[in-house]
């Protein structure tokens, strides 16, 4: 009976028992990881440990700061700001900072030096300059000294 | 049975690691053939493995009573997570390095790599018990009596299951028009 299932395999292209048999057992030998047969050592476990904590720890989105480090930069940020609200009022106002390098009447408005000064619109010079005694009127018309420097004399046509 | 009683004292031994690593040596294998019944892939089966003893290493909860059922269900709990998550990670071939040395060409290499692939498939295609008494008998060498001890049925059971497990294979594998040498 047996004998004509095999033969009944073999022409059916189906393998015979021992076939499978040894198919199977070369099949577990390879694939039956190497590593089981080593023995589980205390430190790898330790090792596994490690790598897993700091996998967790990876997983985090940020690391917890101590309470001082917080404080210095909460600290910051609002000397900062408290700075930065001073420096717009007093702008608005037209205060003199003491200083600061601003002088009485200046709008305190400052230009970033990356930016083009934009030519079409007058500068804002005071004719005193630097100096605060004012200068007195050479000609008749009142015109001062410093202002006939901005005088373009032209030919006439 | 008698592993019962020493997995009862296993918590308030001092030296656990030496414990654990003894446990590992005797049922690691089976653990492997257990998890790789379930998922078809000798790596992550044996991550399973080291995942469950990982994970009773770092264990701190109450005393186990049955160590070998915590860790089939951790590796269990472990697999099905990993499936779910569907990490689809570049591999190379399975099992090169193994083939190293056994072989003579690179042809020879991969013709075996392509039969370990073709009979790992064919077995993903059998149902789970089929599976798991097949990886039972050839990857453990376990007799029928073993087997039905973990499978809870008879020898016999076990015999007539193994036969029929290895016909259904011999099916897919011709199916799928496997060459046999």
């Amino acid at each position: 009976m047996s004998n004509n299932s095999s033969a009944n395999r073999v022409q059916s292209g189906m393998p015979s028992d021992d076939q499978m048999d040894s198919l199977l057992s070369d099949f577990f030998r390879l694939e039956v990881p190497t590593e089981l047969n080593q023995p589980l050592r205390q430190n790898q476990l330790a090792a596994a440990t490690a790598t897993t904590s700091k996998v967790v720890a990876g997983r985090r989105v940020e690391q917890p700061r101590s309470r001082t480090v917080r404080f210095v930069a909460v600290a910051a940020s609002v000397a900062a700001m408290a700075l930065a609200v001073l420096v717009v009022i007093s702008g608005n106002n037209g205060l003199p900072l003491n200083g600061s390098g601003l002088a009485s009447g200046t709008t305190g408005d400052t230009k970033s030096p990356g930016t083009t000064p934009e030519i079409d619109q007058p500068m804002l010079v005071s004719p005193e300059g630097d100096s605060r005694t004012p200068t007195k009127a050479i000609g008749p018309d009142g015109v001062t000294l410093e202002e006939t420097d901005t005088i373009e004399l032209h030919q006439q046509k | 049975m008698t592993n019962a009683s020493s997995e009862q004292n296993m918590d308030s031994e001092p030296d656990r690691g030496q414990i654990i690593e003894q446990y590992y040596r005797t049922h690691s294998r089976e653990l492997w053939a257990l998890f790789y019944a379930m998922c078809s892939d000798p790596e992550r089966a044996y991550d399973a493995v080291q995942e469950s003893f990982l994970r009773y290493y770092d264990y701190k909860g109450e005393p186990v009573r049955d160590l070998r059922a915590w860790l089939l269900r951790v590796g269990q709990n472990w697999l099905r997570d990993v499936a779910r998550k569907k990490s689809n990670s570049c591999r190379l071939l399975p099992g090169l390095d193994e083939f190293s040395g056994q072989r003579d060409s690179a042809e020879d290499m991969l013709a075996l790599s392509e039969r370990q692939a073709q009979v790992r498939g064919a077995l993903g295609v059998l149902n789970e018990d089929d599976r798991k008494v097949l990886v039972m008998k050839y990857s453990m060498d376990w007799s029928a009596a073993q087997i039905a001890t973990v499978m809870d049925c008879s020898p016999a059971a076990i015999d007539m299951r193994l036969s029929r497990a290895r016909r259904r294979l011999a099916e897919i594998l011709v199916e799928r028009g496997f060459e046999y040498e």
